[in-house]
Protein backbone atom coordinates (compact mmCIF):
# COMPACT_ATOMS: atom_id res chain seq x y z
CA UNK A 1 0.00 0.00 0.00
CA UNK A 2 1.13 3.94 -1.14
CA UNK A 3 0.86 6.50 1.58
CA UNK A 4 -0.49 9.52 -0.36
CA UNK A 5 -2.06 9.77 -3.77
CA UNK A 6 -2.17 13.45 -5.61
CA UNK A 7 -5.45 14.09 -8.06
CA UNK A 8 -4.28 16.27 -10.74
CA UNK A 9 -6.27 17.49 -13.17
CA UNK A 10 -3.27 18.93 -15.32
CA UNK A 11 -3.03 22.77 -14.44
CA UNK A 12 0.45 24.04 -14.30
CA UNK A 13 0.19 24.93 -10.59
CA UNK A 14 -0.88 21.41 -9.48
CA UNK A 15 1.81 19.58 -12.22
CA UNK A 16 4.52 22.27 -10.12
CA UNK A 17 3.19 21.00 -6.55
CA UNK A 18 3.42 17.59 -7.49
CA UNK A 19 7.33 18.34 -8.42
CA UNK A 20 8.16 20.39 -5.41
CA UNK A 21 6.40 17.89 -2.74
CA UNK A 22 7.17 14.62 -4.66
CA UNK A 23 8.96 13.50 -1.64
CA UNK A 24 5.95 12.82 -0.24
CA UNK A 25 3.74 11.80 -2.89
CA UNK A 26 3.80 8.55 -3.85
CA UNK A 27 1.61 9.29 -7.23
CA UNK A 28 -0.21 11.28 -9.26
CA UNK A 29 -3.71 10.30 -10.36
CA UNK A 30 -5.11 11.97 -13.44
CA UNK A 31 -8.48 13.23 -12.79
CA UNK A 32 -9.28 13.00 -16.31
CA UNK A 33 -8.91 9.25 -16.47
CA UNK A 34 -9.59 8.83 -12.82
CA UNK A 35 -10.67 5.26 -13.32
CA UNK A 36 -7.68 4.19 -14.32
CA UNK A 37 -6.49 3.92 -10.88
CA UNK A 38 -7.24 2.15 -7.77
CA UNK A 39 -7.91 4.48 -4.84
CA UNK A 40 -7.76 2.18 -2.02
CA UNK A 41 -3.92 1.35 -2.96
CA UNK A 42 -3.45 5.00 -1.10
CA UNK A 43 -3.41 5.70 2.56
CA UNK A 44 -4.54 9.31 2.09
CA UNK A 45 -5.51 11.30 -1.68
CA UNK A 46 -4.90 14.92 -1.77
CA UNK A 47 -7.63 16.71 -4.35
CA UNK A 48 -5.87 19.87 -4.38
CA UNK A 49 -7.52 23.56 -4.47
CA UNK A 50 -9.61 24.67 -7.95
CA UNK A 51 -9.81 20.91 -9.49
CA UNK A 52 -11.67 20.48 -12.39
CA UNK A 53 -14.90 20.23 -11.22
CA UNK A 54 -16.63 18.91 -13.99
CA UNK A 55 -14.68 16.16 -13.49
CA UNK A 56 -14.84 16.07 -9.80
CA UNK A 57 -18.79 15.61 -10.22
CA UNK A 58 -18.33 12.65 -12.83
CA UNK A 59 -16.40 10.88 -10.54
CA UNK A 60 -17.84 11.34 -7.06
CA UNK A 61 -18.81 8.07 -6.31
CA UNK A 62 -15.42 6.74 -6.63
CA UNK A 63 -14.37 9.32 -4.03
CA UNK A 64 -17.51 7.96 -2.12
CA UNK A 65 -16.39 4.81 -2.53
CA UNK A 66 -12.95 5.39 -1.09
CA UNK A 67 -13.90 7.21 2.11
CA UNK A 68 -16.82 4.84 2.48
CA UNK A 69 -13.80 2.03 2.93
CA UNK A 70 -11.54 3.56 5.14
CA UNK A 71 -9.75 5.67 2.83
CA UNK A 72 -8.74 9.33 4.13
CA UNK A 73 -9.84 12.39 1.60
CA UNK A 74 -7.99 15.60 1.66
CA UNK A 75 -10.07 18.29 -0.42
CA UNK A 76 -9.02 21.46 -0.57
CA UNK A 77 -12.28 24.19 -1.57
CA UNK A 78 -12.87 25.97 -3.89
CA UNK A 79 -13.63 22.46 -5.30
CA UNK A 80 -17.54 22.49 -4.00
CA UNK A 81 -17.11 19.16 -2.46
CA UNK A 82 -20.76 19.86 -1.37
CA UNK A 83 -22.30 18.99 -4.74
CA UNK A 84 -20.48 15.70 -5.67
CA UNK A 85 -19.34 13.94 -2.41
CA UNK A 86 -22.20 11.96 -0.66
CA UNK A 87 -20.26 9.99 1.28
CA UNK A 88 -20.47 12.48 4.37
CA UNK A 89 -22.58 15.55 4.63
CA UNK A 90 -20.49 18.97 3.54
CA UNK A 91 -22.05 22.09 4.22
CA UNK A 92 -20.43 24.78 2.58
CA UNK A 93 -21.49 28.26 2.30
CA UNK A 94 -20.13 31.49 0.87
CA UNK A 95 -18.33 33.67 2.90
CA UNK A 96 -15.50 36.14 1.00
CA UNK A 97 -12.47 37.50 3.18
CA UNK A 98 -12.93 40.58 5.16
CA UNK A 99 -10.07 42.10 3.63
CA UNK A 100 -8.18 39.86 1.57
CA UNK A 101 -4.98 42.66 1.48
CA UNK A 102 -5.25 42.48 5.23
CA UNK A 103 -1.54 41.84 4.76
CA UNK A 104 -0.72 45.14 3.84
CA UNK A 105 -2.61 46.68 6.50
CA UNK A 106 0.01 47.52 9.92
CA UNK A 107 -1.20 45.10 12.44
CA UNK A 108 -3.37 43.73 10.24
CA UNK A 109 -4.86 39.99 10.26
CA UNK A 110 -6.89 37.43 8.86
CA UNK A 111 -9.96 36.91 10.86
CA UNK A 112 -9.46 32.87 12.07
CA UNK A 113 -7.91 31.01 14.95
CA UNK A 114 -6.64 27.53 15.77
CA UNK A 115 -9.08 26.47 18.62
CA UNK A 116 -8.09 24.27 21.01
CA UNK A 117 -6.79 22.01 21.71
CA UNK A 118 -5.05 22.18 18.82
CA UNK A 119 -5.63 19.32 16.22
CA UNK A 120 -2.49 17.69 15.50
CA UNK A 121 -1.63 20.04 11.41
CA UNK A 122 -2.12 22.92 13.96
CA UNK A 123 0.72 21.63 16.44
CA UNK A 124 2.17 20.96 13.05
CA UNK A 125 1.69 24.64 11.23
CA UNK A 126 1.47 27.44 13.00
CA UNK A 127 -1.58 30.16 12.46
CA UNK A 128 0.46 32.07 10.43
CA UNK A 129 1.04 29.59 7.93
CA UNK A 130 -2.41 29.05 7.36
CA UNK A 131 -3.72 33.00 6.96
CA UNK A 132 -3.88 34.41 3.61
CA UNK A 133 -7.24 33.81 2.04
CA UNK A 134 -10.38 31.34 2.15
CA UNK A 135 -12.61 30.76 -0.42
CA UNK A 136 -16.17 30.28 1.78
CA UNK A 137 -16.60 28.23 4.96
CA UNK A 138 -18.19 25.57 6.34
CA UNK A 139 -20.69 24.56 9.08
CA UNK A 140 -18.93 22.14 11.38
CA UNK A 141 -20.30 18.56 11.27
CA UNK A 142 -21.51 16.65 14.44
CA UNK A 143 -18.05 15.27 16.21
CA UNK A 144 -15.88 17.24 13.45
CA UNK A 145 -12.78 18.59 14.75
CA UNK A 146 -11.85 22.06 13.82
CA UNK A 147 -8.84 22.98 12.34
CA UNK A 148 -9.29 26.38 11.33
CA UNK A 149 -11.86 28.48 12.46
CA UNK A 150 -13.08 31.93 11.63
CA UNK A 151 -13.41 34.80 14.79
CA UNK A 152 -16.33 33.80 17.26
CA UNK A 153 -16.93 30.45 15.19
CA UNK A 154 -19.22 31.99 12.33
CA UNK A 155 -17.97 29.05 10.35
CA UNK A 156 -15.04 26.62 9.88
CA UNK A 157 -12.65 27.06 6.97
CA UNK A 158 -10.72 23.41 8.20
CA UNK A 159 -11.76 20.57 9.68
CA UNK A 160 -11.02 16.66 9.89
CA UNK A 161 -14.25 14.28 10.43
CA UNK A 162 -14.09 10.42 11.33
CA UNK A 163 -16.67 8.80 9.53
CA UNK A 164 -18.49 5.61 9.53
CA UNK A 165 -16.10 2.77 8.09
CA UNK A 166 -12.92 4.03 9.25
CA UNK A 167 -12.94 7.20 6.19
CA UNK A 168 -11.11 10.39 7.46
CA UNK A 169 -12.35 13.63 5.55
CA UNK A 170 -10.00 16.88 5.64
CA UNK A 171 -11.68 19.74 4.61
CA UNK A 172 -10.54 23.05 3.80
CA UNK A 173 -11.27 25.98 2.36
CA UNK A 174 -7.69 27.69 1.78
CA UNK A 175 -6.01 27.55 -1.56
CA UNK A 176 -2.44 26.54 -0.72
CA UNK A 177 -1.46 25.04 -4.33
CA UNK A 178 -2.72 27.31 -6.70
CA UNK A 179 -0.53 30.10 -5.00
CA UNK A 180 2.34 27.99 -4.02
CA UNK A 181 2.02 26.67 -7.62
CA UNK A 182 2.09 30.13 -9.06
CA UNK A 183 5.16 31.09 -6.59
CA UNK A 184 2.54 33.83 -5.11
CA UNK A 185 2.20 33.99 -1.70
CA UNK A 186 5.02 32.93 0.43
CA UNK A 187 2.24 31.53 3.54
CA UNK A 188 1.07 29.03 0.97
CA UNK A 189 4.47 27.54 0.73
CA UNK A 190 5.45 27.63 4.09
CA UNK A 191 1.44 25.68 4.99
CA UNK A 192 2.83 23.09 2.33
CA UNK A 193 6.07 22.77 3.81
CA UNK A 194 4.59 22.04 6.95
CA UNK A 195 1.41 19.77 5.89
CA UNK A 196 3.04 17.28 3.13
CA UNK A 197 5.44 16.42 6.58
CA UNK A 198 2.52 16.02 8.46
CA UNK A 199 0.38 14.25 6.48
CA UNK A 200 2.82 11.62 5.63
CA UNK A 201 3.93 11.06 9.12
CA UNK A 202 -0.23 10.71 9.83
CA UNK A 203 -1.04 8.35 7.16
CA UNK A 204 2.30 6.35 8.28
CA UNK A 205 1.37 6.57 11.92
CA UNK A 206 -1.57 4.63 10.90
CA UNK A 207 -0.86 1.96 8.79
CA UNK B 1 -15.13 47.77 -44.36
CA UNK B 2 -15.26 44.26 -46.62
CA UNK B 3 -17.57 43.59 -49.38
CA UNK B 4 -20.91 41.56 -48.18
CA UNK B 5 -19.89 37.89 -48.52
CA UNK B 6 -15.77 37.92 -49.25
CA UNK B 7 -14.22 35.69 -46.16
CA UNK B 8 -11.77 37.34 -44.53
CA UNK B 9 -10.40 35.28 -41.51
CA UNK B 10 -11.26 31.95 -40.92
CA UNK B 11 -13.66 32.60 -38.52
CA UNK B 12 -15.42 33.87 -41.78
CA UNK B 13 -16.64 37.54 -42.27
CA UNK B 14 -15.24 38.00 -38.50
CA UNK B 15 -12.67 36.92 -36.73
CA UNK B 16 -13.73 33.89 -33.99
CA UNK B 17 -12.16 33.54 -30.85
CA UNK B 18 -12.84 30.10 -29.43
CA UNK B 19 -12.47 30.26 -25.67
CA UNK B 20 -11.23 26.75 -23.87
CA UNK B 21 -12.93 25.93 -20.41
CA UNK B 22 -10.81 23.70 -18.23
CA UNK B 23 -9.77 22.93 -14.52
CA UNK B 24 -11.59 26.17 -13.74
CA UNK B 25 -11.51 29.81 -16.14
CA UNK B 26 -11.21 32.79 -13.73
CA UNK B 27 -13.59 34.79 -15.98
CA UNK B 28 -15.17 32.40 -17.18
CA UNK B 29 -18.28 33.92 -16.65
CA UNK B 30 -16.99 37.34 -18.26
CA UNK B 31 -15.24 36.59 -21.46
CA UNK B 32 -18.51 37.04 -23.42
CA UNK B 33 -18.28 40.58 -22.55
CA UNK B 34 -14.22 41.33 -23.09
CA UNK B 35 -13.71 39.39 -26.08
CA UNK B 36 -15.08 42.55 -28.93
CA UNK B 37 -18.49 42.43 -29.35
CA UNK B 38 -18.16 42.39 -33.92
CA UNK B 39 -15.90 38.94 -33.24
CA UNK B 40 -17.53 35.03 -33.04
CA UNK B 41 -17.02 34.24 -29.27
CA UNK B 42 -17.55 30.29 -28.54
CA UNK B 43 -17.05 28.77 -25.32
CA UNK B 44 -16.29 25.19 -25.22
CA UNK B 45 -14.57 22.40 -23.02
CA UNK B 46 -10.79 21.99 -23.58
CA UNK B 47 -11.23 18.29 -23.66
CA UNK B 48 -13.66 18.25 -26.54
CA UNK B 49 -10.85 19.52 -28.63
CA UNK B 50 -10.00 15.95 -29.43
CA UNK B 51 -12.42 16.19 -32.48
CA UNK B 52 -13.40 19.58 -32.08
CA UNK B 53 -13.32 21.47 -35.64
CA UNK B 54 -11.02 24.04 -35.90
CA UNK B 55 -10.83 25.51 -39.36
CA UNK B 56 -13.19 28.31 -38.37
CA UNK B 57 -11.22 29.51 -35.30
CA UNK B 58 -9.04 31.85 -35.64
CA UNK B 59 -7.91 32.59 -32.18
CA UNK B 60 -7.68 29.73 -29.51
CA UNK B 61 -7.67 31.13 -26.31
CA UNK B 62 -6.44 28.75 -23.44
CA UNK B 63 -6.81 30.07 -19.33
CA UNK B 64 -3.95 29.63 -17.46
CA UNK B 65 -5.80 26.82 -15.82
CA UNK B 66 -5.65 24.71 -18.92
CA UNK B 67 -4.87 20.82 -18.67
CA UNK B 68 -1.68 20.57 -20.45
CA UNK B 69 -1.89 16.60 -19.86
CA UNK B 70 -4.59 16.68 -22.00
CA UNK B 71 -2.88 19.29 -24.81
CA UNK B 72 0.30 17.35 -24.82
CA UNK B 73 -1.89 14.14 -25.73
CA UNK B 74 -3.05 15.91 -28.47
CA UNK B 75 -0.38 17.89 -30.08
CA UNK B 76 -0.12 16.92 -33.67
CA UNK B 77 -3.70 18.32 -33.98
CA UNK B 78 -2.46 21.81 -32.23
CA UNK B 79 0.48 21.87 -34.61
CA UNK B 80 -1.81 20.97 -37.44
CA UNK B 81 -3.97 23.83 -36.47
CA UNK B 82 -1.27 26.38 -35.83
CA UNK B 83 0.39 24.86 -39.44
CA UNK B 84 -3.02 26.02 -41.20
CA UNK B 85 -3.03 29.70 -40.01
CA UNK B 86 -4.76 29.79 -36.74
CA UNK B 87 -2.94 31.32 -33.66
CA UNK B 88 -3.16 30.60 -29.67
CA UNK B 89 -3.08 33.03 -26.76
CA UNK B 90 -2.15 31.21 -23.80
CA UNK B 91 -1.83 31.96 -20.21
CA UNK B 92 -0.20 30.29 -17.36
CA UNK B 93 2.92 28.80 -16.10
CA UNK B 94 3.94 25.77 -18.96
CA UNK B 95 5.62 22.98 -17.13
CA UNK B 96 4.79 20.71 -19.86
CA UNK B 97 5.45 21.87 -22.73
CA UNK B 98 2.66 21.01 -25.03
CA UNK B 99 3.64 22.70 -28.45
CA UNK B 100 7.05 22.27 -29.57
CA UNK B 101 7.54 25.86 -29.68
CA UNK B 102 6.68 26.47 -25.20
CA UNK B 103 8.98 26.12 -22.93
CA UNK B 104 8.98 25.58 -18.95
CA UNK B 105 8.01 28.51 -16.46
CA UNK B 106 10.96 30.18 -14.85
CA UNK B 107 10.28 32.18 -11.70
CA UNK B 108 12.20 34.91 -11.24
CA UNK B 109 13.34 36.56 -8.17
CA UNK B 110 10.22 37.83 -5.56
CA UNK B 111 13.53 40.08 -4.11
CA UNK B 112 13.03 42.62 -4.32
CA UNK B 113 9.54 43.49 -5.44
CA UNK B 114 10.64 45.75 -8.08
CA UNK B 115 12.09 42.40 -10.14
CA UNK B 116 7.79 41.52 -10.95
CA UNK B 117 7.52 44.99 -12.45
CA UNK B 118 6.75 44.34 -16.22
CA UNK B 119 8.91 46.32 -18.37
CA UNK B 120 8.54 47.04 -21.72
CA UNK B 121 10.79 44.94 -24.51
CA UNK B 122 9.42 45.00 -28.23
CA UNK B 123 5.46 45.75 -27.27
CA UNK B 124 4.80 46.29 -30.77
CA UNK B 125 1.19 46.90 -31.47
CA UNK B 126 0.26 44.52 -28.59
CA UNK B 127 1.28 46.16 -25.62
CA UNK B 128 2.27 49.65 -27.82
CA UNK B 129 -0.89 51.64 -26.17
CA UNK B 130 -0.32 50.66 -22.41
CA UNK B 131 1.01 52.61 -19.34
CA UNK B 132 4.19 50.39 -18.10
CA UNK B 133 3.60 51.89 -14.29
CA UNK B 134 0.46 50.30 -14.00
CA UNK B 135 -1.12 48.45 -16.79
CA UNK B 136 -0.07 45.11 -14.73
CA UNK B 137 -1.16 45.94 -11.18
CA UNK B 138 -4.55 44.35 -9.62
CA UNK B 139 -6.03 46.61 -7.40
CA UNK B 140 -2.00 48.15 -6.77
CA UNK B 141 -0.48 45.35 -6.30
CA UNK B 142 2.82 43.70 -8.12
CA UNK B 143 3.28 40.48 -9.13
CA UNK B 144 -0.73 39.03 -10.01
CA UNK B 145 0.12 39.42 -13.18
CA UNK B 146 3.13 37.61 -13.64
CA UNK B 147 6.01 35.86 -11.33
CA UNK B 148 8.05 34.65 -14.38
CA UNK B 149 8.77 34.01 -17.88
CA UNK B 150 9.51 31.39 -20.42
CA UNK B 151 12.15 31.05 -22.94
CA UNK B 152 11.10 31.65 -26.37
CA UNK B 153 11.66 29.92 -29.79
CA UNK B 154 13.85 31.71 -32.11
CA UNK B 155 12.52 34.16 -34.37
CA UNK B 156 10.04 35.13 -31.33
CA UNK B 157 9.66 38.90 -30.22
CA UNK B 158 10.09 39.88 -26.83
CA UNK B 159 6.93 42.07 -25.57
CA UNK B 160 7.59 42.37 -22.06
CA UNK B 161 10.57 41.59 -19.49
CA UNK B 162 9.98 40.47 -15.67
CA UNK B 163 12.73 39.80 -13.61
CA UNK B 164 15.86 41.14 -12.31
CA UNK B 165 18.50 41.21 -9.25
CA UNK B 166 18.87 37.32 -7.42
CA UNK B 167 20.41 37.05 -3.97
CA UNK B 168 23.20 35.31 -5.20
CA UNK B 169 24.12 39.01 -7.18
CA UNK B 170 23.01 37.23 -10.70
CA UNK B 171 20.55 38.25 -12.75
CA UNK B 172 17.77 36.54 -13.90
CA UNK B 173 15.34 38.30 -16.15
CA UNK B 174 12.66 36.90 -19.28
CA UNK B 175 10.21 37.84 -21.67
CA UNK B 176 6.94 37.41 -19.60
CA UNK B 177 4.99 38.20 -22.83
CA UNK B 178 6.36 37.07 -26.42
CA UNK B 179 4.65 36.18 -29.59
CA UNK B 180 5.81 33.63 -32.16
CA UNK B 181 4.99 33.32 -36.02
CA UNK B 182 5.47 29.96 -37.86
CA UNK B 183 6.38 30.49 -41.28
CA UNK B 184 3.27 30.00 -43.28
CA UNK B 185 1.09 30.00 -40.39
CA UNK B 186 -0.38 31.06 -37.14
CA UNK B 187 1.08 32.85 -34.13
CA UNK B 188 1.62 31.80 -30.47
CA UNK B 189 0.97 34.72 -28.06
CA UNK B 190 2.76 33.14 -24.66
CA UNK B 191 1.54 34.89 -21.57
CA UNK B 192 3.56 33.42 -18.60
CA UNK B 193 1.61 34.55 -16.22
CA UNK B 194 -2.19 34.67 -14.33
CA UNK B 195 -5.24 35.78 -16.89
CA UNK B 196 -3.91 38.53 -18.91
CA UNK B 197 -7.52 39.58 -19.73
CA UNK B 198 -7.62 40.46 -15.98
CA UNK B 199 -5.66 43.51 -16.80
CA UNK B 200 -6.40 46.99 -18.53
CA UNK B 201 -9.27 44.54 -20.59
CA UNK B 202 -12.55 46.31 -18.97
CA UNK B 203 -14.32 46.75 -22.23
CA UNK B 204 -15.10 50.47 -21.00
CA UNK B 205 -11.36 50.88 -20.41
CA UNK B 206 -9.44 53.37 -23.92
CA UNK B 207 -6.54 51.60 -24.50
CA UNK B 208 -7.42 47.91 -23.81
CA UNK B 209 -5.03 45.28 -24.04
CA UNK B 210 -6.99 42.42 -24.55
CA UNK B 211 -8.67 44.21 -27.53
CA UNK B 212 -5.45 45.23 -28.47
CA UNK B 213 -3.83 41.86 -28.48
CA UNK B 214 -6.28 40.37 -30.49
CA UNK B 215 -6.48 42.71 -33.36
CA UNK B 216 -2.72 42.55 -33.82
CA UNK B 217 -2.60 38.48 -33.72
CA UNK B 218 -5.36 38.32 -36.53
CA UNK B 219 -4.80 42.09 -38.77
CA UNK B 220 -1.43 42.53 -38.45
CA UNK B 221 2.13 40.56 -39.73
CA UNK B 222 3.46 41.48 -36.52
CA UNK B 223 5.79 39.78 -35.66
CA UNK B 224 7.97 38.29 -38.78
CA UNK B 225 7.86 35.51 -39.36
CA UNK B 226 10.45 32.81 -37.74
CA UNK B 227 13.18 31.68 -39.79
CA UNK B 228 12.04 28.20 -40.86
CA UNK B 229 14.90 26.37 -38.77
CA UNK B 230 12.85 27.17 -36.18
CA UNK B 231 10.44 24.57 -37.35
CA UNK B 232 12.23 21.33 -36.49
CA UNK B 233 8.93 19.24 -37.48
Amino acid sequence: MQDIGFICSGDGAQLQCFEDYRDYLDAMLYLPELERYDLTAFRAVVVPDFSNQDQLRRHGPRFDSYLRGGGFLVVFEPNRMDEWLSAARVQWFARETEDWKWWMRPGGRMEAYQPTPLHSMARAIPLADMCWHFFGAFRLPDGAVPILNLDGDEGCLMYEQQLEGNGRLLASTIDPHTHHGRRFMPATTRFLNGFYPWLKAEVRSHA
Amino acid sequence: MPDAGVRRYRGGRRPHLAFARSTREFNGDRMGGLVPQDWRFTPFDLHTLVDLPLDDIDVLYLTAMHDQIFLKSIEPRLIGYLRAGGHFLINGHILLPWLPWLSRFQAVSPRPYTNWMVRPAQPGGYFGRMDFSRFHLHEGILGQYARGFSIPPEGAQPLCLIGGPTPDGTVLEGPVDWVWRMPGGGKIFMHNGDHIEQFCSDPRLSPNLLHDILRVLVESDEPMEAPTSAVPI
